[in-house]
């Protein structure tokens, strides 16, 4: 059992795990920081931020040194221009443990409780009777961002000060700031198949928010496309200027986002490739791309071939053949569809951009790990819960048939980005027109009227 | 186990250890003492929280078999914690504090009452031969209390907590409620070690092999 809230910002239900444990929740919805240690749950820093795809999505199960655990919090870290992410793990019978996810590599933390000491030598720490030493001098962690649940009162942009001493394949952490006690935690590698066993929630991290108020039954607003409900919504009230601006926001957002879809380079390289859903990691590389000026943005778009409830994951790599000097982004691709108590719906789309920037000029290929994932929609009628193959263990495995892969296919636009500035004030300016207008309207007939707003 | 009823509601108030001056109903959360089961006042309702842990919990520790017996849930700014009370066969009691998801296994012991004064974070103590460091100090309130208990739980109790950490996994607690010291002195421990049984059923999980129930 376990406790559930509505986000205040966003609406979102959010489910808390460790119930009684925890004090602070990234809604998953919309980012927003939540405090839970009292009954009346508040905001502690609102964010309005997407929450992408996690490599292990909160909610995920696995089993690690003969004990299961579950994913419920996420934070992205970062010391310099260096990043890695630290996934919280609960178990009501065993607390909490970390997963550190850096650099492709995953170890598994335990907080100590007998604490290793100094031993007055310097960069030496002991700990159970063994010496682990620490080359590097301390560094500097940002918490960059939160997703989930945690036992303290965690804020995206908190310092820490660590430093970490090594003995062979394990390391002790030690971080500490000004105030709060010191925080130890040993760190032991796991095999990456390990984590690849975990079983992943069913459908998209992001379950779609509940409205945060009963909105008035429109029986077709399901059918309608995001901006036509947007549209609809604002119709439905009183059109302040305060909505009016949103709108004007919302469509000069469009209006760049279809720039960006038109001006396409003329020296684009092509690529493309396929994965299969719930199959393998898929490799795809693209290139050579050759840039030409001292620094540029780079943007990759992909398309992907027709699918629904499924979500692509896309991990790139921008590597120098020169140099080889890499450059990490990723991004994904997803549409669901289904239908609710409000009719259908469908949110997602088909293809993707993604801009480097600040690209050196050089010879750069472009590495694409792709992995495809399935997503069944528990409400939809033709839903099809997951069967084991050969559920009754007739005959072998050999001749129970395997089922068809599907296979989504993928291509690749690689390009060094350029934008239309000009074109693109203009655009702001006549968007921004009607809404002057009627603001110099509204604004004659309060004077007029006395109409409150 | 000896039935006596609550002087506020009437629902039976089961007694789990015959040491406990005071104890809390379950229905109506009223503190009974029980010499002559006086009603002397309301404990908060226990918010939930997922602890394993449960009244009528058993297990063992420091060689002998003990039962829950009661519980008090603290709470402070950013957090709250359980201490579990622990009635052993030999008929002495510890504190099982469980914070954070880890657990601690205390005995209160007043021969150190007049070695302690007013702490700062960082001051270090000698117990029993261990280095103790003042790691934390908090301002705590009472969020609610269950079954048998050696003090009452009024609902708007503060007190003050300092905790001590130690290189060897032992653990020492001061609590100073107005002018009164108590000190709790014992250690980490894993909930395995304790082997524990009755363990409360969460949903959605299983309880482990290595805590599962042995015997029935």
């Amino acid at each position: 059992m376990s406790r559930a809230i509505n986000c205040p910002s966003c609406g979102g239900s959010i489910e808390v795990k460790a119930a009684g444990y925890t004090v602070s929740v990234a809604c998953r919805h919309c980012g927003s920081v939540l405090d839970v240690a009292n009954p009346d749950v508040a905001v502690i820093a609102e964010y309005h931020q997407s929450v992408r795809q996690l490599p292990l999505p909160l909610g995920s199960r696995g089993t690690l040194f003969g004990t299961q655990w579950e994913v419920i919090g996420f934070l992205e870290r970062q010391a310099g221009d260096y990043r890695w992410g630290e996934y919280l793990l609960f178990n009501p019978y065993a607390g909490y443990r970390w997963l550190v996810h850096s650099d492709g590599q995953w170890q598994f933390g335990t907080m100590l409780t007998d604490l290793p000491r100094e031993t007055g030598r310097w960069g030496e720490a002991a700990w159970r009777g063994e010496v682990y030493r620490g080359e590097d001098e301390p560094v500097t962690i940002i918490t960059a961002r939160v997703i989930g649940e945690f036992y303290w009162r965690v804020r995206a942009g908190e310092m820490w000060v660590a430093r970490s001493y090594e003995r062979g394949g394990a390391s002790l952490s030690r971080e500490w700031r000004e105030g709060e006690e010191v925080q130890w935690t040993h760190l032991v590698g796991v095999p990456g198949r390990l984590i690849d066993a975990f079983v992943r929630p069913q459908g998209p991290d992001l379950a779609r928010p509940e409205p945060a108020r009963p909105r008035p039954d429109t029986s077709q607003s399901g059918q309608l496309g995001f901006f036509a409900r947007l549209w609809q919504e604002a119709a439905e009230r009183r059109t302040s200027l305060w909505h009016m601006a949103m709108l004007l926001l919302v469509t000069v957002f469009a209006a760049l986002l279809l720039l960006s879809a038109l001006t396409s380079g003329a020296d684009g390289v092509r690529g493309q490739g396929q994965v299969a859903v719930d199959g393998p990691t898929a490799r795809i590389t693209v290139g050579p791309i050759h840039l030409a000026a001292a620094h540029q943005f780079v943007t990759v778009k992909v398309a992907a071939s027709d699918f629904t409830n499924r979500w692509v994951d896309l991990d790139y790599l921008l590597v120098n053949r020169a140099t080889q000097a890499t450059i990490p982004a990723s991004a994904t691709i997803e549409y669901y569809a289904g239908r609710d108590s409000d009719g259908s719906w469908a949110e997602g789309s088909h293809h993707t951009s993604t801009r480097f920037s600040q690209v050196p000029a050089g010879d750069y290929d472009l590495l694409v790990e792709a992995e495809a994932k399935r997503w069944n929609d528990p409400s939809a009628y033709n839903y099809t819960p997951p069967m084991p193959d050969n559920p009754w263990g007739i005959g072998g495995v050999a001749n129970a048939a395997a089922p068809e892969a599907e296979v989504i296919s993928l291509g690749f636009l690689v390009e060094p980005g350029g934008f239309p500035m000009g074109l693109w004030w203009l655009i702001v300016a006549l968007a921004a027109a009607p809404w002057a207008v009627f603001y110099a309207y509204r604004a004659s007939k309060t004077a007029v009227y006395g109409e409150d707003s | 186990m000896a039935n006596n009823t609550c002087p506020q509601c009437g629902a039976p108030v089961p007694m789990r250890s015959g040491a406990m001056p005071y104890a809390v109903c379950g229905y109506c959360q009223t503190v009974i003492a029980r010499d002559g089961m006086r009603d002397i006042g309301k404990a908060a309702l226990l918010p939930y929280d997922i602890s394993p842990i449960q009244l009528g919990t058993g297990g063992a520790v420091d060689g002998a078999r003990f039962t829950v017996v009661g519980r008090v849930r603290w709470g402070w700014a950013d957090g709250a914690w359980n201490e579990w009370l622990l009635q052993l066969s030999d008929g002495s009691t510890r504190w099982l504090g469980e914070a954070m998801g880890q657990f601690q296994i205390l005995a209160e012991r007043e021969d150190l009452l007049e070695r302690f004064g007013a702490f700062r974070v960082g001051d270090s103590m000698q117990v029993d031969g261990v280095t103790f460091i003042a790691s934390d100090i908090k301002q705590v309130e009472c969020l609610g209390a269950e079954g048998d208990l050696p003090f009452p739980t009024p609902n708007d109790w503060r007190i003050e907590s300092v905790d001590f950490r130690s290189t060897t996994g032992a653990a020492l607690s001061v609590q100073r409620d107005g002018g009164r010291l108590s000190a709790y002195v014992g250690r980490y421990v894993e909930l395995a070690e304790l082997r524990p049984s009755r363990l409360r059923a969460v949903e959605d999980w299983v309880i482990p092999d290595n805590l599962a129930e042995t015997g029935r």
